[in-house]
């Protein structure tokens, strides 16, 4: 029951968010609707066995379809955490470059001769 | 405890995160600049002239050479003062609607109280034609921050804060987006850092709501904040 009801808060959320921020509508309409099968099938886990059984996989195929689920999950966080740290190097660039830019446009400056002048 | 030092003017920097401002940029200066005499500006990268403009009305000026984001801008503003001696530095939105007069006030509320940082809070304060739907979105950040741990404030989204360089020293903006408003109320609650929240106005115009945040933008910063778990 906790896991129905977190995977459909969590499928909810990804509906929301597709909808809001994909810009190809007609993607984000299938994603959706997409979704809405996941929560349907997920309170109403018979109909996803008539689905199987119609088109001829066997109960043994769950195992391998929940080891995949579990591998991509897997690639997924090391990408997502891959990815941060891509954006951490990138901010820290982006704002040595920033200040350091900053820092010399501000500085006096000084002419060829100026020492010998003063 | 309660003190009375007063901080001094030239230790002062307001750091002001700027995107595609240069309709409004050079007022908010001038407003701030009759209260402070350092500011900084940060141009995230702006395709307009809010740099040029921002130069030409005194302020300190840093450019992105790539757009990072609110947070991110904020980061490199504050390092940039902490640079030139900040003891005292106060975020401020770009757009307007924050009141320049409260600066000073909300840092001798961190003096007197003897804290790290004053948070801004619009509802402890005045909020002038907030949109209805803004604040059913804002009221609903403030319980999703009480309910994922991020503390008990009255107001999550304000970027009207003034801070202590012991706090700057400590805390970074690690959030480069929007998510940095909820960043920085967790590392308070968390750390237990001495704070209080100060009654602020907040006006928006036209223009800053077409400016600000679009409501789905709550959306994203729950992706944000759950990623950045994700990803530690």
């Amino acid at each position: 029951m906790i896991f129905s009801i977190s995977l459909t808060i969590a499928f909810a959320f990804m509906a929301l968010y597709t909808l809001a921020f994909l810009n190809d509508r007609i993607l984000g309409k299938m994603l959706l609707l997409l979704y809405a099968g996941a929560v349907f099938v997920l309170w109403e886990p018979d109909i996803s066995t008539t689905i199987a059984n119609l088109i001829g996989i066997g109960r043994g195929v769950d195992f391998g379809l929940m080891l995949v689920s579990v591998i991509s999950l897997n690639l997924i966080i090391f990408l997502i955490h891959h990815v941060h740290q891509l954006h951490k190097q990138i901010t820290l660039l982006t704002r040595s470059i920033a200040i350091g830019d900053a820092l010399r446009a501000n500085r006096p400056r000084h002419g060829i001769g100026d020492s010998a002048n003063e | 405890m309660m003190k009375n030092t007063e901080p001094q003017k030239d230790s002062i920097f307001v750091v002001i995160a700027a995107f595609n401002e240069e309709k409004v940029i050079a007022k908010t200066i001038q407003d701030v600049s009759c209260f402070v005499n350092n500011i900084v500006v940060v141009d995230d990268f702006s395709s307009d002239q809010t740099y040029r403009i921002a130069k030409d009305a005194g302020a300190h000026v840093i450019r992105h050479p790539i757009n990072l984001g609110q947070g991110g801008a904020l980061q490199t503003g504050i390092e940039y003062a902490k640079l030139l001696g900040a003891d005292f530095i106060v975020t401020f939105d770009a757009d307007g609607q924050h009141a320049a007069h409260e600066i000073l006030p909300m840092l001798e509320a961190l003096q007197k109280n003897d804290v790290e940082i004053v948070l801004g809070s619009r509802f402890l304060g005045g909020v002038q034609q907030l949109p209805k739907s803004r604040r059913l979105i804002l009221k609903l950040a403030i319980k999703f921050t009480q309910w994922t741990g991020g503390g008990h404030f009255t107001d999550v989204h304000n970027g009207f804060r003034a801070m202590s360089r012991r706090f700057v020293d400590k805390f970074t903006f690690e959030q480069n987006r929007m998510a940095h408003a909820s960043e920085i109320l967790k590392y308070i609650t968390v750390n237990n850092i001495p704070y209080v929240e100060f009654p602020n106005t907040v006006s928006y115009s036209e223009y800053s709501i077409a400016k600000g945040q679009r409501n789905a933008n709550a959306l994203r910063i729950i992706m944000e904040l759950i990623l950045k778990r994700v990803s530690k």
